[in-house]
């Protein structure tokens, strides 16, 4: 188990009078190598929980486990656990957070606009460097992150403003792929892409989880979701409402109550059910199957 | 006059060698819904800063209601035409959520008073009421756009633009946007709601669009009509709308469905007739 999420509750501004409770007993289990979405309505808690997976946010109670590092800020409960525990593990202090953050890269939304270095190359080094990785290796681990994700060498020297808006998001996504973290988290990276910029991030997504590395998504976007993730897991109001898969949620019958947006595939489907559509849909997932469907139906 | 916008030989750049947009000419009828579609890069966004005099064209011209767009008018075209961008961490100015939705009404001396109902009204239309007292830092994405909307559409202008702007809200928020809209345009059969989006599904309801290709008008009209000239559209790496895309299959089949039927409601109800 790579990361392991324990009753995990989350409370913003506590003790004040807009005290909030973002995160109500979250638990949940994600394995090496796994390719999963969170998804769920804004407010559901999903952008609060990614926090936790690096440290950037302590659980208020409850702890988030990432290999050997354990996340959170219950003090009762670091001094249990580390009892516990093996040897190997270790509480997250400050010290250490960078050790976290090197192995959990974090893409925000709109990462393009944090750019800030006056090149592209430079840009991107300033996380190894920031990890006190040496010049040289750091320049190396920039050069080849920025191959990975497609920009070609006669940018290096560029100034990243210079760039489209995808190009842009692909250099921000360069600059945490030279840490080389072991756990990619990306927060709506599809957001204000056209169909094809959204492919080619999605296709980029989808060859760095070919390299071994876990993919956890924050999105909106389902049909992200249907073409790409194995594993959904469903937020609703700062609890886990379920986990599953893409075929799965998407034919449910009660899909609408999730308020999710679902693909309009399904949406369509849903809605020939609704209407009185006489023939079997539950396993008609391709448009072609759906096409034939309704001849068949219309011909009979 | 019975145009909301008209938009003249419209070129601009950012620096020499690249044009950004090249000769753009195209009217908007007032009270249309109008979609502004096209790809990163098409040139979309520069238009909507150019229309909010936010930059100014290198040549041609724009009228807003028939007034020139310039340094002169710029403030009497401002209290008829108002854009919400995509970031809304970009444009939320006041300190909590109510600051934010009266910061344009103050700008518009409108008294105390009113001010405090239109920011109630408009607050709970989009629903954040209960949201009032909080800062940006508390407010997540979604809920952020949905103030800057609350905060444009306070100010009953003639003109809305929205530059993607519901982006980062989840689909059940979209459609509260999209019934807010219909409702105050069904109000205001004169105000006019011009959308630039990705999503081909929204420019095939709209009442005309426009499809924008490096900098220049590659396509506009009604979306029945646009869209059905489906290999242009492939050609510059669009979608085709899915209720088009069902329709042209069937009717290879010879299942014919009729041009009115535009959402995935009306041909669902269709086919099971």
């Amino acid at each position: 188990m790579q990361i392991e999420v324990n009753n995990v509750t989350y409370t913003y501004n506590k003790k004040r009078f807009d005290e909030f409770e973002a995160l109500k007993g979250i638990s949940l289990k994600i394995d090496k190598g796994e390719f999963v979405a969170l998804v769920g309505k804004t407010g559901s808690g999903k952008s609060t929980l990614i926090q936790t997976f690096n440290g950037l946010i302590l659980p208020t109670s409850g702890y988030v486990k990432v290999d050997d590092f354990i996340v959170t800020g219950d003090k009762k409960l670091k001094r249990q656990l580390l009892k516990k525990e093996s040897k190997e593990v270790q509480i997250l202090n400050k010290k250490k957070a960078y050790l976290l953050r090197k192995k959990v890269g974090m893409v925000f939304q709109f990462p393009e606009y944090q750019l800030f270095a006056d090149t592209i190359l430079k840009d991107v080094m300033f996380g190894p460097l920031n990890f006190k990785v040496e010049e040289n290796l750091a320049k190396e681990k920039s050069i080849n992150a920025l191959k990975s994700v497609g920009i070609d060498e006669s940018y290096f020297e560029r100034n990243p403003f210079e760039l489209s808006g995808g190009e842009k998001r692909r250099v921000a996504i360069a600059g945490i792929l030279a840490s080389e973290p072991d756990i990619l988290i990306l927060d709506e990276p599809t957001a204000g892409l056209d169909p094809n910029g959204k492919k080619e991030i999605m296709n980029l997504i989808k060859d760095i989880h070919k390299e071994g590395k876990t993919i956890i998504l924050v999105t909106h976007d389902m049909d992200v979701v249907m073409d790409y993730v194995d594993k959904i897991f469903v937020l609703n109001d700062g609890k886990l409402l379920e986990e599953t898969t893409p075929n799965i949620l998407f034919n449910k019958e009660n899909i609408l109550d999730y308020s999710l947006e679902i693909p309009t595939f399904y949406k369509f489907k849903n809605l020939l059910k609704k209407y009185g559509f006489c023939k079997d849909l539950s396993k008609i997932n391709e448009f072609n199957e759906l096409i034939d469907i309704i001849c068949e139906d219309k011909n009979d | 006059m019975n145009e909301a916008l008209k938009v003249k030989n419209l070129c601009f750049n950012y620096d020499e060698n690249k044009e950004t947009l090249v000769n753009l000419s195209f009217e908007v009828k007032k009270g249309d819904y109008v979609t502004l579609i096209g790809h990163n890069g098409s040139g979309k966004s520069t238009l909507a800063k150019l229309l909010t005099y936010l930059i100014t064209p290198s040549s041609g011209e724009i009228y807003v209601n028939d007034l020139l767009l310039n340094e002169e008018n710029i403030g009497k075209i401002r209290r008829t035409l108002g854009i919400v961008f995509q970031n809304p961490d970009n444009q939320f100015i006041g300190s909590t959520v109510e600051d934010d939705i009266a910061f344009g009404l103050e700008n518009r001396n409108i008294p105390l008073n009113d001010m405090q109902k239109l920011v109630k009204e408009y607050s709970k239309k989009v629903n954040m009421e209960n949201y009032l007292k909080k800062e940006p830092s508390e407010l997540s994405g979604g809920q952020k756009q949905r103030v800057a909307i609350a905060g444009i559409l306070a100010l009953n202008l003639k003109i809305i633009i929205f530059d993607e702007a519901t982006s980062m809200l989840d689909p059940e928020g979209v459609e509260d946007i999209k019934h807010l809209i219909n409702e105050m345009r069904e109000k205001d059969p004169e105000l006019t709601f011009i959308s630039i989006t990705h999503d081909i599904e929204e420019a095939y309801l709209s009442d005309y669009c426009i499809i924008l290709n490096k900098g220049r008008i590659y396509k506009e009209g009604k979306p029945n009509e646009i869209f059905n000239e489906i290999d242009d559209i492939k050609r510059i790496g669009l979608d085709v709308p899915f209720v088009l895309k069902i329709k042209n299959a069937l009717k290879e089949k010879n299942i014919f469905i009729n041009d009115d039927i535009k959402t995935i409601e009306d041909l669902a109800k269709n086919i099971c007739k």
